[in-house]
């Protein structure tokens, strides 16, 4: 089963999207803040990391460097949860790390698509 | 010519020279006069002499002949001669001697002791014949002795005569000799000096025939008249001035043996006679005398009067001059000091002369009043004591600085008030010239700017305010999209998954529908909030393209399954007409999706149960680029012209009540066009009340070509002063701005659009710009944007006119000003003065006095200024850089040469404006066809030339507010002639 690691602080947000991925046949870790999803990360090995950016303790860009800067994470694809929609955005949260870049508010069906997109990518890394 | 002038003035040395030769030629005269009766006598003594000689010798012949008789005879009868012989002897001898002294020969004994030896020998032989004794041995004896001494005395006698002879014959030759001489040495002595008397006088005639051609060239040339009077003051010997005096300023010849004109005599007269009468030396008059004909001017005179003797009769000079020009430039120079100190004393300003060294030597009443320095105070370098001491040294340092320098000091700084108080000033200060160039007066003004300064220090913290607020308004927006999404995202979420979860339960249909519409209004709530922030991406500048390869046809299927629900609410059937041949396009689709989404739901908004019709097709630009039509069009309830007018303005729509009636922000159209002139295009609009509304957007179809518009620019031609462009797409408000613009004397050059304005902007390098913010293609604020971000235009200023009131986004993005529309003309003259670069004038005039005024009254007036002193110059001058943009021009002016001109520059088209000054001579028609061709015609003997100034104020404005024609201005003037 497909492993998640989702990071986000905002608890409606972790309870909504935790239950939906759940619904659709996903496991779920949470973390609800940066360090905490860095060291989840390593212990849990996710398939995928849905990555807010907005976090407590440390914020999305950091972990999003270490995650890749650490061997043992830094093939785990990130998808990049934001609500930061201003221009130029995308490009930093890319050059962060990020695979993937989904902004706030979720479209769920888009989100799946592009969590399926990223695994597909990872399967077919060498 | 040293030499020339020795020839025309005779050596006082020559009559001394000429009267010691004829004194030699006299002393030679005499003596040899003198010398020649002394060898007259001489050789008189001489021939006495020789005559002596011979009597004596006759007498002793007498006597030997006596004797020799009584001896023959013994006779008595011979005895009687023979004494008579002897006492002649005697006789003789005693002349002899005395004739031997006075010619000069010695006392000779020889021949007289002959004589006696002979006499005694012939008194011997006759006593003894008278004895009787008779011894005949002896007497034969005494007779031979006595023919020798006969023989001896006759050849003494001959010798002596031979003797005086030739001492005669020496003496009449020497005395010829000499006389012939004295005689040659008296003729050339006289000769010469005869010579040298002639010469003399040839000289002196000479040197006086100079100097009466000397008086006379005097006299003809004297630029004052110049005449004699007798005691009838009847005025004669009148130079040509004076005759030409006489007849400009009293109408009357003077001169010629008349009488001196009764208007002169009347005012003369008095003081003629005491300068006749020997009562004063000299007597100056001046007087004024009306004018002669009418529209001439009244002339000023004056006259000089001074005594001339002749040995007949007394009488005077006059010397008249005409001092009318010196009269009138005196009391122009004294009108001109009157308004200097009019000036002076009623501006506002503190102003103040300094000396070359700085120190102040004149106030006006106001800096005293400021200062509160009595008189002796307010001069020298007291005044620095008002300055704050810390500002003391660098102020005193710059003056000393600008004052060495010469050039102008400019500086701001505060003075203390005589109660107290700290007042700002800028201080200005121009050197004031002398004749030589060189500064030696200073004239300076302290303009109180407090009350400016605290203005502007208020509008500074105002706009720093402003721009804080305005920070604060981005960020609070940022955080806010921020905020509202994540609660939105919760709404949004969790209304999907309980709609998912009720699909599933059993009798929730009533569930999912309600919680879709939760779902529905969260999406709008999100939407609303995404076009503020896309809003606030455009007022920022930030708004990027991201430029895609799009399948229109696939583009327009997704915008019409998004928005047919919507449509369908409001019972609207959506038709979509897609033009066969749709092929990709290189554009951003996100935006073209937004714009097209806000078109149609806007359309669904505002028509019920109608249709809206989505219509596609490809079109060929003007510039043949490929381009794609999007056309919707609904049939609603359509919009009045009024409130299509205000339909793209932001946070405003058709009608405020449609706000409450159809919802929405009201932000969707100002967004779309925003869009479509980011990516290229332009949206137009055309509706009517109760038929339904269309809107119609253009995009290139492909980004990446979007024909980079190259403007062709026409050469500038006359650049006046400065260059402005004036960007705006309508056509009559372009043309407005035009118009006003060149009549402030810069040349025009528009643009249609931002994009054609940021091209010729970096090809022409305006002075200013003037843009419009509402324009196709690119707007104002994307052309300002543009051009602050290029250094090589970041310079020029930029002045916004919008009809909304955006001042603060216009500064903080740049510009250097902001106009409301319509634009207020008096503020656009104000904004336009700043820039001006001075304008330069040309003078065409023969008189350099004239040519020296002109130019001091178009300095004062703004313009810089160049001469030339005939057409040929001013033709040569106006062909090369940099441009002259007015002539000033004395017409006719000599010979012609001013209309002449003027016809030239007409022939050539060339236009610079001409102001014509006209002599009194100008003919009436020609006076007519300058009219058409110059701006103005001015009379040039005017004073003070107000309407000159008047006319060089409005061509070159300081602030006035005059309308004028096409320019050119003509002035005239007396000529010289």
């Amino acid at each position: 089963m497909t492993k998640i690691l989702l990071v986000e602080d905002h608890e409606e947000l972790w309870d909504l999207m935790s239950r939906r991925l759940k619904r659709r046949g996903f496991e779920v870790v949470l973390a609800h803040d940066g360090q905490a999803g860095l060291d989840q990360a390593g212990a849990e090995q996710p398939d995928v990391i849905l990555l807010d950016m907005n976090l407590p303790v440390m914020d999305g860009w950091t972990v999003a460097r270490n995650l890749r800067a650490n061997a043992q994470t830094a093939r785990i694809p990130i998808i990049a949860l934001t609500a930061h929609a201003m221009a130029g955005d995308k490009d930093k949260i890319l050059a962060a790390g990020c695979d993937e870049y989904h902004p706030k508010p979720v479209d769920f069906p888009v989100l799946l698509e592009q969590i399926d997109a990223v695994l597909l990518a990872a399967e077919e890394k060498p | 010519m040293p030499t020339a002038e020795a020839a025309r003035r005779p050596s006082p040395l020559q009559p001394v020279l000429a009267a010691l030769l004829i004194v030699v030629a006299a002393a030679c005269g005499t003596a040899s006069y003198v010398m020649g009766a002394r060898d007259r006598a001489t050789v008189a003594a001489g021939n006495a002499l020789a005559f002596g000689l011979e009597a004596t010798l006759s007498a002793l012949k007498d006597v030997e002949t006596g004797q020799r008789g009584y001896l023959l005879v013994g006779d008595d009868e011979y005895l009687g001669p023979f004494h008579a012989g002897l006492r002649d002897l005697e006789a003789r001898l005693g002349e002899l001697s005395a004739l031997r002294e006075a010619a000069g020969e010695s006392h000779d004994q020889g021949l007289e002791r002959l004589i006696r030896q002979r006499v005694e020998i012939a008194i011997r032989l006759v006593d003894r014949k008278r004895s009787g004794v008779e011894d005949n041995v002896r007497v034969l004896t005494e007779i031979g002795e006595g023919k020798t001494l006969m023989d001896a005395i006759r050849a003494e006698v001959a010798a002596q005569q031979e003797h005086t002879r030739s001492r005669v014959t020496e003496l009449t030759e020497t005395g010829d000799r000499r006389a012939t001489w004295l005689m040659a040495a008296t003729l050339a002595t006289t000769l010469g000096g005869a010579l040298l008397l002639a010469f003399y006088a040839l000289g002196r005639r000479r040197a006086e025939r100079a100097a009466n051609a000397l008086l006379d060239s005097v006299m003809a040339n004297a630029p004052m008249g110049l005449a004699f009077l007798d005691a009838q003051l009847h005025a004669s010997g009148a130079n040509q001035a004076m005759e030409e005096l006489g007849q400009s300023a009293i109408g009357e010849k003077v001169g010629g043996g008349r009488p001196l004109p009764a208007q002169l005599r009347k005012l003369l007269e008095p003081r003629l006679r005491d300068v006749m009468g020997g009562r004063t030396r000299t007597a100056e008059v001046e007087m004024d005398l009306p004018p002669v004909a009418l529209g001439q001017a009244s002339s000023h005179l004056r006259a000089t009067l001074f005594p001339l003797r002749s040995d007949r009769a007394a009488g005077a000079g006059l010397v008249l001059e005409d001092v009318s020009r010196r009269k009138r430039a005196e009391a122009r120079l004294r009108r001109s000091e009157v308004r200097f100190r009019t000036l002076t004393e009623s501006m506002p300003q503190l102003a103040w002369i300094a000396d070359a060294d700085g120190a102040i030597s004149w106030s006006n009443a106001r800096w005293r009043e400021f200062t509160g320095l009595a008189d002796a105070k307010a001069l020298g370098w007291d005044w620095l004591e008002l300055l704050d001491p810390a500002e003391r040294g660098p102020v005193e340092g710059r003056l000393r600085e600008a004052f060495a320098s010469g050039e102008a000091w400019e500086q701001s700084f505060a003075l203390r008030r005589h109660d107290g108080h700290l007042r700002y000033f800028l201080t200005r200060a121009v050197p004031l010239p002398d004749e030589d160039g060189t500064a030696v007066t200073w004239f300076g003004t302290c303009t109180d700017v407090t009350d400016l300064r605290e203005a502007q220090e208020a509008a500074k913290a105002a706009q720093e305010a402003a721009e804080e607020a305005n920070r604060a308004k981005s960020t609070f927006i940022a955080n806010m999209s921020h905020e509202l999404r994540t609660p939105l995202s919760a709404v949004i979420g969790y209304s999907e998954m309980l709609e998912e979860e009720a699909e599933e339960l059993e009798g929730g249909e009533s569930l999912v529908e309600d919680l879709r519409k939760i779902g529905t209004n969260a999406r709008h709530l999100l939407s609303l909030i995404n076009d503020v922030l896309d809003l606030s991406k455009i007022e920022a500048g930030k708004m990027e393209v991201a430029p895609e390869d799009i399948d229109v046809t696939q583009l327009v299927e997704e915008v019409t399954a998004t928005v047919t629900a919507l449509l369908r609410k409001n019972g609207n059937e959506l038709e979509v007409q897609m033009r066969p041949g749709l092929g990709r396009m290189h554009s951003d689709p996100v935006k073209i999706r937004q714009s097209l989404i806000n078109l149609l739901s806007n359309a669904g908004k505002f028509t019920q149960n109608g249709r809206v019709t989505l219509e596609v097709e490809e079109a060929t630009a003007k510039e043949g680029t490929r381009e794609v039509m999007f056309r919707v069009s609904d049939t609603g309830i359509g919009m009045t012209e009024e409130q299509k007018s205000r339909l793209f303005r932001r946070f405003t729509q058709a009608d405020s009540s449609t706000t409450r009636r159809f919802g929405g922000t009201g932000l969707g159209l100002s967004i779309t066009k925003a869009f479509c002139e980011t990516l290229g295009g332009n949206i137009v609009v055309t509706s009517r009340v109760g038929e339904g509304t269309t809107f119609t957007i253009r995009l290139p179809a492909d980004l990446s070509q979007m024909p980079h518009r190259e403007v062709e620019v026409p050469p500038v031609e006359h650049v006046g002063a400065g260059l402005v462009l004036v960007v705006d797409d309508d056509a009559a408000s372009r043309e407005l701005l035009a118009r006003f613009v060149t009549r402030e004397g810069f040349a025009v050059r528009c643009a249609r659009d931002g994009e054609e304005g940021l091209s010729m902007a970096r090809s022409l390098r305006p002075t200013a710009i003037i843009a419009d913010v509402m324009m196709p293609r690119m707007d104002g604020w994307a052309m300002l944007s543009a051009l602050k971000n290029d250094p090589e235009t970041a310079d020029i200023p930029v002045v916004m006119a919008s009809i909304l009131p955006e001042r603060a986004l216009a500064v903080s993005l740049g510009a250097a000003d902001f106009l409301p529309k319509p634009v207020p003309w008096l503020r656009l003259k104000a904004v336009l003065d700043g820039w001006r670069t001075p304008g330069l004038a040309l003078v065409v005039e023969t008189d350099e006095a004239m040519r020296a005024e002109l130019r001091t009254r178009l300095g004062e007036a703004g313009w810089a200024s160049e001469e030339a002193s005939g057409k040929e110059a001013a033709l040569r001058r106006l062909a090369e850089a940099p441009e002259i943009g007015l002539v000033l021009v004395a017409v006719p002016g000599p010979d012609g040469d001013g209309l002449a001109l003027l016809d030239e520059l007409r022939r050539h088209g060339q236009s610079p404006q001409v102001i014509a000054l006209t002599g009194g001579e100008v003919a009436a028609e020609d006076l007519e066809a300058l009219k058409g061709q110059v701006r103005r015609v001015l009379p040039a003997d005017e004073e003070p030339p107000e309407s000159l100034l008047a006319e060089l104020r409005r061509l070159h404005p300081r602030p006035s507010n005059a309308a004028s024609g096409p320019a050119l201005v003509a002035a005239g003037r007396e000529t010289n002639q």
